[in-house]
């Protein structure tokens, strides 16, 4: 299967062709990056550049197409030697490196770096070698510039002490003949103390995590590249775009594990996203993090841990306490790592609470050490039941804008968002248009044996109408079952308006399990394969206008049936997604009841437990309006919640 | 072309380059400094002392890639050495090089050395014996070779030192204390005798730092109280603005208005113009931008806990530096972060909220805090940060307003 071809993208052993043909965000920072490389080969501008970005952002990637475009520009190859340097040697003195980067020179300009050179001062005391090897390097220079290629800055820095860092700042001082491409996985001391040699020397770039379209376009070039044509197409889906959220939500924007779970999103007939995940979990992301936790240091990686096992955001404080060392032992620590992207914080007034940046990190730790998967698999179930968002709107888009159907389903989305708020709104727009017709008129047409199933269908749908403003459910009822039953295309919005007024009938006369056996003619109406998050929620939309007092009965046989459908993360979506009605923000007493009633019968379903945290974190916060509520969730449920609440983010 | 020029936009264009090294026809401005530089090393030599990444090392730059007439240069970077041996003979190497007849006109230093002098490449100068040629002595003949040398062609000598208190820390580490103030003794000494050589020293550190711990270990030389003390500070508004201008051409990065556009980042820096190379480098090519954004910028740039800018080290260092005058210390500072300009009344009333002290303590810490490149005090009486982007920072990490 071609996918796992995709595992092989390390940069260093990938063809720079390939490199150059997935590149995405970084055009612009590689292109100002050869600006400068050229500029330095014609004047005596030196350049020193240092990319910054955690393991497998992309940084090896900049620094192969550097090397590549140098090498295809001749005139700009004629001008620049190119030492890149081996990425996994690190030097403690500035004389190894100076004999690395000799080396390096050797190997690729061998008749213009004889290599004896090399040998000529080994053996010699350190300072003389140091002496002559800095004049053989200069003089064999010529007048070119040194492009140095060099990674892992941050190893070096560790290891030279500050005299050896003097040594090698003033020789490029006295001797400018390097520019310098350097990358490191976070900001060190070294370059951004003030008291430190090289403070202020390079000029440093965040390489940013990619965005879902960024990551979106990669893989879209990588399935070009690689001809695979599945991976292409699924992209195109909804589904394959709605697995890339899930993804993206989980792991932010770090480019290499797009390419490592790009599987996920690739492979139509995979239908248990979660037991693949689970897998990739074993196999690699787990060895993954953990190498990126062995390259912190010995308190950070203390910190992280303890990070990890905290669901919500912590403060300074606790951190020392479980670790039994001081708060400005931690609170230093903290600042290191979130220079590296490990961690991110909020401010709550004075205190500073913080968290792991990366969910998938925390989860795949936890994973590791409760040897349960349980909370992964639920979330990734939950996750994957929010993201089809896109399908609906799909839909609208197959339809010619402004037509009928059209509005229908964008009021229909904007029900998603806004469901009662819009409601008004959606009498309008579907409300008789021309003259308003009486009843006795709609009679009329509707019994004439002579009127056609449009017009029949149009009239009924009005009187349908009629009934719901006037609370006659049983007519409303009735004439939505005519509705449903006329032969007309199943696509007409007609129908699928049919059964939402049916169901809200049900669900003013009590009649539950009706109301519920809806659900499903809906969602087939709808087009949705199975039941979905949508179907689901007009019914709940319909609940929320009982008095709480009767919420029990229909909840209870809800669970039931969704339970035996297996839709509980679609329910939970749908749930979440209607704490986003301004209703019931308006009215935090309804959210109080309507939260204890669910919190009730839907405690043993484990489908339900992310979106139940949700609903009761944010009932909490509707109710008490504090910000700090919400910080009781860890962050990518916590991005959910805000997202739909509509909390800014620096409301903390 | 034609509409740049109508808009007065400059065809120049630098691309940015925060610390790293610039060609001399992207060093800007310095043109009056540096031959007031000049003028005082036809008297005596220079010790150029100010913050770090102020320019210093450039304007050595540009003095050596045009030199003032009848002057010749050396341009060393005194970090990399890590013994006197080294040092001396990177003074006699650099001059041989640069003087009219290289090492043949070094008389004195072939005399010690022998017929093979000099002619290894090593770390230190060995004697015809093979043992290392005394420091001193290196020095010394170094110094009266030169001497001669540029009387015969009526010129004179300028060593431009740059890292020296990295020099004589390095020294001091691997040689000991006193051979380091045996560095010190002798460049003062040697640049007393020798009226045709002079030295300009600088360095990322003050020297003072490293007098001060030497001190402690009983040195009692003032290797630089015959030398002038020249503040280069940042620079000239115009030629600030003019590198804002240049840089953001050579970026092409688009603004609502140019001119506006570049004052704002050149006075919101304070006219440093390495914080100019960074900040427009930190700017994302794909907006156009305004003041008011370029201000939002610029601060969420400056509230990153993790920058690289590390101003909290302004913070920091006050503890050491000020120990039980810390809380008086911050107080002025808070005080004029948000006032901008205060005459020496509107900072004591401003301290008085809040402490209450003595008007000659006042007095004393407020001419430390100018001492140490915080504040300066105008002719008109005025204390205000001598770096604008520092009180930006102030106000930004200790949650301060400015005041109109
Ligand atoms: N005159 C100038 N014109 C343009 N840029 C300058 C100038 N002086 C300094 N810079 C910028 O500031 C950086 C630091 O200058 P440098 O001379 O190395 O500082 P210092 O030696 O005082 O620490 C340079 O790399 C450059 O980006
Ligand atoms: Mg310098």
């Amino acid at each position: 299967m071609t996918v796992s071809r995709l595992h092989q993208f390390s940069p260093q052993r990938t063809n720079p062709d390939d490199l150059e043909s997935i590149l995405v965000a970084r055009a612009s920072l590689l292109e100002s990056t050869m600006d400068k490389i050229r500029s330095s080969s014609t004047t005596k501008n030196r350049y020193h550049l240092l990319f910054v970005g955690q393991r497998g952002i992309g940084k090896t990637h900049m620094v192969a197409l550097i090397n590549r475009r140098v090498e295809l520009d001749k005139k700009l190859a004629s001008k620049v030697r190119i030492a890149w340097l081996n990425e996994d040697e690190t030097s403690s003195r500035f004389l190894h490196l100076l004999l690395r980067i000799y080396r390096s020179l050797s190997a690729r300009y061998p008749d213009e770096f004889p290599i004896q050179d090399v040998q000529s001062v080994l053996g010699m005391a350190a300072d003389d070698a140091l002496a002559k090897l800095s004049k053989v390097l200069v003089q064999r220079t010529k007048n070119h510039t040194i492009l140095l290629l060099i990674e892992n800055l941050d190893a070096h820095f560790a290891k030279f002490s500050v005299e050896e860092q003097r040594s090698w700042r003033g020789f490029m001082q006295d001797h400018p003949i390097f520019t310098t491409v350097a990358t490191a996985q976070g900001l060190f001391d070294g370059v951004k103390k003030h008291d430190e040699p090289f403070f202020g020397f390079f000029d440093t770039h965040h390489l940013q995590p990619l965005s879902v379209e960024q990551t979106a376009e990669m893989l879209m070039k990588i399935a070009v590249l690689q001809d695979h044509s599945a991976l292409q197409q699924m992209l195109n889906t909804p589904k394959g775009q709605s697995r890339l959220r899930v993804i993206h939500f989980l792991a932010g924007g770090n480019p290499r594990l797009y390419v490592l779970l790009s599987e996920l999103i690739a492979d139509d007939t995979l239908d248990d996203v979660v037991d693949t995940f689970e897998a990739m979990v074993d196999q690699q992301l787990t060895s993954y993090y953990q190498e990126r936790l062995r390259w912190l240091a010995p308190l950070q990686q203390d910190i992280v841990q303890v990070l990890c096992r905290f669901r919500s955001a912590v403060s300074v404080k606790q951190i020392a306490e479980e670790l039994f060392t001081t708060n400005q032992s931690v609170s230093s620590q903290l600042k290191e790592l979130k220079g590296f992207g490990y961690v991110a914080f909020t401010k709550v007034g004075r205190e500073t609470r913080y968290e792991l940046a990366e969910p998938l990190m925390r989860l795949v730790m936890q994973v590791k050490e409760t040897g349960s998967h349980q909370p992964l698999s639920l979330l990734v179930e939950f996750l994957q039941a929010w993201f089809d968002r896109e399908e609906l709107e799909r839909k609208r888009g197959s339809h010619v804008r402004e037509s009928t159907s059209w509005r229908y389903f964008e009021s229909a989305i904007d029900t998603y968002d806004q469901f009662l708020k819009q409601w008004p709104e959606l009498e309008r727009l579907d409300a008789p248009k021309k003259k308003p017709r009486t009843i006795e008129e709609l009679n009329a047409i509707i019994d004439s044996p002579e009127t056609s199933t449009d017009k029949k269908a149009e009239a009924l749908s009005d009187r349908a109408w009629a009934w719901y403003e006037t609370r006659d459910w049983h007519k409303l009822v009735s004439d939505s079952t005519l509705l449903i039953d006329l032969d007309i295309n199943s696509d007409d919005f007609r129908k699928p308006l049919g059964v939402w007024f049916r169901q809200r009938g049900w669900v003013s006369l009590g009649e539950f399990s009706k109301a519920i056996d809806d659900i499903p003619v809906l969602s087939s109406l709808l087009g949705e394969k199975h039941v979905s998050k949508h179907s689901l929620s007009f019914f709940l939309a319909a609940l929320t206008t009982l008095d709480s007092a009767s919420l029990d009965v229909p909840v209870g046989l809800l669970l039931e049936r969704v339970v035996k459908l297996g839709v509980e993360s679609e329910l939970g979506a749908a749930l979440v997604e209607l704490l986003g009605c301004e209703m019931l923000q308006k009215w935090a007493d309804m959210i109080k009841t309507w939260n204890a009633v669910w919190q009730r019968l839907g405690a043993n379903i484990p489908g339900l437990v992310v979106p139940l945290r949700l609903l009761d974190t944010a009932s909490n916060y509707l109710v008490t309006e504090r910000c700090e509520c919400l910080l009781k969730l860890p962050l990518e449920e916590r991005k959910l919640l805000m997202e739909v609440l509509r909390v800014p983010n620096d409301s903390f | 072309m034609v509409f740049a020029k109508r808009l007065g936009i400059p065809l120049k264009t630098i691309r940015t380059n925060p610390g790293g090294q610039l060609d001399p026809s992207e060093i800007l401005g310095r043109d009056e400094l540096i031959q007031r530089i000049w003028n005082v090393l036809e008297g005596r030599c220079v010790y150029m002392n100010d913050l770090r990444r102020i320019g210093k090392t450039q304007i050595m730059v540009k003095m050596k890639a045009e030199p003032a007439p009848g002057w010749v240069c050396v341009k060393r970077d005194l970090g990399r050495f890590h013994s006197a041996e080294e040092f001396a003979r990177s003074a006699f190497e650099d001059s041989a090089e640069v003087l009219t007849g290289g090492k043949t006109v070094m008389r004195k230093m072939a005399d010690l050395l022998g017929q093979a002098g000099g002619l290894e490449i090593s770390g230190v100068i060995k004697l015809p014996d093979g043992s290392p040629a005394p420091w001193k002595e290196v020095l010394q003949r170094t110094f009266q070779d030169i001497s001669e040398s540029v009387a015969k062609t009526n010129q004179r000598m300028l060593f431009l030192w740059d890292e020296v208190p990295f020099l004589i820390d390095n020294i001091a580490k691997r040689q000991g204390e006193q051979v380091a103030m045996e560095v010190l003794d002798a460049i003062r000494s040697f640049t007393q005798d020798f009226d045709k050589i002079r030295v300009l020293l600088t360095g990322s550190i003050g020297l003072h730092h490293v007098l001060k711990s030497l001190q402690q270990k009983g040195y009692m030389g003032s290797p630089l109280n015959r030398m002038e003390l020249v503040r280069p500070g940042p620079l000239d508004p115009n030629d600030a603005i003019g590198l804002a201008s240049y840089l953001l051409q050579g970026e092409s990065i688009r603004t609502d208005d140019h001119q506006a556009c570049t004052q704002f980042i050149a006075s919101s820096v304070g006219n440093v113009p390495f914080y100019i190379h960074k900040l427009i480098s930190r700017l994302p090519k794909s907006e156009t931008y305004s003041v008011q954004r370029l201000g939002q910028i610029l601060d969420s740039e400056l509230a990153d806990l993790n920058n690289d800018w590390d101003l909290e080290h302004y913070r920091v260092r006050l503890g050491e530096y000020y120990r039980e005058d810390e809380p008086l210390a911050l107080a002025i500072l808070d005080a004029v972060a948000v006032q901008s300009k205060m005459n020496f009344d509107r900072v004591r009333s401003a301290v008085a909220n809040q402490m209450t002290v003595g008007e000659e303590k006042l007095r004393t810490v407020l001419k430390l805090l100018c001492k140490d490149h915080y504040l300066e005090h105008s002719h008109d009486g005025l204390y205000q940060y001598y770096i604008a982007v520092i009180a930006r920072w102030w106000r930004i990490s200790r949650d301060l307003k400015e005041l109109e």
